[in-house]
């Protein structure tokens, strides 16, 4: 895709273990334009939160990243292949380029510095910027995320904020420096639902007025289907579906997306009607992946003698629709 | 039905720096034999801490909790002992609450041996392996170690556990909430399936008011240590008549894309437990507080057929 702001090709990541190595990502490509929203939805051990990792150059040895390419447009304009820079470079990168949000605030914020010290360290390590001037865009910026009284909250630590401002704070310290691309692993899924609608609105409202392109990693398909413009499904370390939200919502042909959609319980659903449609089994170990299609031994649709022999490939069922299934064309939600 | 539980006037403080944390204020509620009663709220809004009471885990600090008759607020341990048989707990976390190096038999079979059920070997492994094939686990389950399992499985392990010493009631604390997507659904229907079978009574706590709805038959909302709003679950999810049900319901994010929804996003944040507003304790927050709110708690009141909301104002909702 030509104007992606960051191409991801044929990404792996291998974790060695006593049991051999666990392919955690395996042969995954992707794109994002700027200012879109790309959704990455899975559940424990689909790769989504090693994805992001593998992005921003943060797999620890003795894991392994293997890709053809990692491809990020800077805000230069000049495209650069992130698998071929050193630290140092890098390390300019994150934070200045792309900044990513965690789960847990408390995991990003040091908790023996204030919020305004670190917010402003963050701005001085990649802007050439006065201290004065980086508290006053540290201010700016806490303002913007809606925290009330916030020159007073820059000299509060992490501990004296609520669960909700903490994350407001965090968000405040990854935005500092303008990032094009925001990665942001599950940052709502520890809050209560009326915070998380206001953390949401928060991004909606900052990704607009910063135009940044965000990619939003969440196992909750509600809060997919509020923010994504496209969806990326994974599954034991693949890619299984992608698509725009509205292709995948009213039109997705992949067994695991239907049966995830038809066992989440929604609002004002009939129980009389039955027992939820679960989808049985288990979500499969890395270490023992079943042969064919990796979803086969729990997939409705599972014919024997094809899906448990082939591998299947990302086929386009329809337009910027991919789908990993060999018999998408008979299946529909 | 009967009535198998009363809570009346359930009051929870516990002191901490700065002062005393008002965790549960004053909570009344009733719950039938059989009968599965949903309590939802955020953090901080007193529903584990009641399930906690409830179970003697803590002791309150006013109020009486009354089973079958009997109060059982100021029973001594000893005393208790029946009523631990009758009320047994599903936490939400599998792999916490599952001794590691216990088998799965052993687990399972730990709370026939406290409460004296079964003769002898031969009569608790054929219990326990009853136990297993009702919340479908494998026979070969027996000899292995909880971190064998997955979490769902394990999940399956510790209702298997929950239900060896065939209470009358189970109080389940967000149960399904760690569990993957895929698996969470298949848990939601073992429970409702058993209590159903079993005509258990359950106090059903957690955050996710979809869930929530499935398995209630009613549903307390709570909010800061008090109950906002009571009723059956239908009525209650679909027409809420307190503001903060209503601002509940609105935040659930809907796997609809392109359906617009009113949404009452809530301003600020929960307020320091340690000094609750005066009033209505949600009126801080409350999109149609009016002075009015500030002046006095406000009593439940009733609004329909078993509905009841604490709020003064009625030509809102």
């Amino acid at each position: 895709m030509s104007g992606a702001l960051l191409e991801v090709e044929s990404l792996k990541v291998v974790f060695p273990t006593e049991e051999g190595p666990i392919t955690a990502v395996d042969d995954l490509s992707f794109s994002i334009g700027p200012g879109e929203t790309l959704v990455i939805v899975g559940e424990s051990g689909s790769g989504k939160s090693v994805t992001s990792l593998a992005v921003m150059g943060l797999i620890a040895p003795p894991g392994a990243v293997a890709a053809s390419a990692i491809r990020l447009t800077g805000k230069d304009g000049n495209a650069r292949d992130l698998t071929r820079l050193s630290e140092a470079e890098m390390r300019l990168v994150r934070g200045g380029e792309i900044a990513m949000i965690f789960q847990e605030p408390m995991t990003s914020l040091n908790p023996v510095y204030t919020i305004g010290e670190q917010i402003i360290e963050a701005i001085r390590f990649h802007e050439t910027m006065s201290r004065r001037a980086a508290r006053a865009r540290a201010e700016e910026m806490l303002r913007l995320l809606g925290i009330p009284e916030p020159r007073r909250r820059l000299d509060a630590y992490p501990h004296q904020l609520s669960g909700g401002m903490r994350q407001r704070a965090m968000i405040g310290m990854a935005l500092s420096c303008r990032p094009a691309l925001l990665i942001a692993d599950e940052p709502t899924t520890a809050l209560d639902v009326t915070v998380q609608a206001q953390i949401l609105e928060l991004i909606r409202a900052l990704q607009k007025e910063l135009g940044m392109a965000v990619i939003f990693i969440t196992h909750n398909l509600g809060v997919a289907a509020e923010i994504a413009d496209r969806i990326m499904v994974m599954y034991a370390g693949q890619a299984v579906e992608t698509g725009s939200a509205r292709a995948i919502f009213r039109g997705t042909r992949l067994p695991y997306t239907i049966g995830l959609m038809r066992s989440v319980p929604r609002l004002g659903l009939d129980r009389d009607l039955g027992p939820l449609p679960a989808i049985p089994g288990n979500v499969p170990d890395l270490r023992r992946l079943p042969k064919g299609c990796r979803f086969h031994p729990r997939c409705s649709w599972f014919e024997p003698g094809l899906c448990d022999a082939a591998f299947p490939r990302l086929e386009i069922c329809g337009e910027g629709h991919l789908v990993r299934c060999l018999r998408w064309r008979q299946v529909h939600a | 039905m009967s009535t198998l539980l009363e809570v009346q006037g359930l009051t929870q403080h516990f002191s901490a720096r700065g002062g005393t944390v008002r965790a549960v204020e004053n909570v009344s509620f009733d719950l039938r034999e059989g009968e599965v009663l949903g309590l939802v709220g955020e953090s901080g809004s007193g529903k584990t801490t009641i399930g906690q009471a409830i179970l003697r885990l803590i002791d309150p600090t006013a109020g009486r909790i009354v089973f079958r008759g009997e109060d059982i607020t100021k029973l001594t341990d000893r005393a208790l002992k029946p009523f631990r048989r009758q009320a047994q707990p599903i936490f939400q976390d599998p792999f916490g609450s599952l001794n590691p190096r216990m088998t799965v038999e052993k687990i399972i079979a730990e709370p026939l041996l406290v409460h004296g059920i079964g003769k002898g070997r031969e009569e608790r492994r054929r219990r326990v392996n009853a136990l297993l094939a009702q919340v479908g686990l494998p026979r070969d389950a027996l000899t292995r170690y909880p971190h064998q399992f997955s979490g769902g499985q394990r999940q399956r392990i510790s209702i298997a556990r929950s239900l060896a010493a065939e209470p009358a009631l189970i109080i389940a604390d967000e149960p399904v909430s760690a569990l993957d997507v895929s698996i969470q659904a298949q848990i939601i229907n073992l429970l409702r399936e058993l209590q159903q079978r079993l005509k258990l009574a359950m106090l059903f706590i957690a955050h996710d008011l979809a869930v929530v709805e499935y398995i209630s038959d009613r549903v307390i909302v709570l909010y800061l240590g008090r109950i906002m709003e009571v009723g059956p679950a239908k009525t209650l999810i679909r027409a809420p008549k307190h503001p903060y049900t209503e601002a509940l319901i609105s935040a659930v994010p809907e796997p609809e894309p392109d359906r617009a929804k009113r949404r009452i996003v809530l301003q600020g944040d929960l307020p320091s437990p340690i000094d609750p507003p005066s009033g209505c304790v949600f009126r801080t927050r409350c999109p149609y507080a009016i002075p009015a709110c500030a002046e006095q708690i406000p009593a439940l009141r009733q609004v329909g057929p078993g509905h009841r909301k604490a709020c003064i104002r009625d030509e809102i909702l």
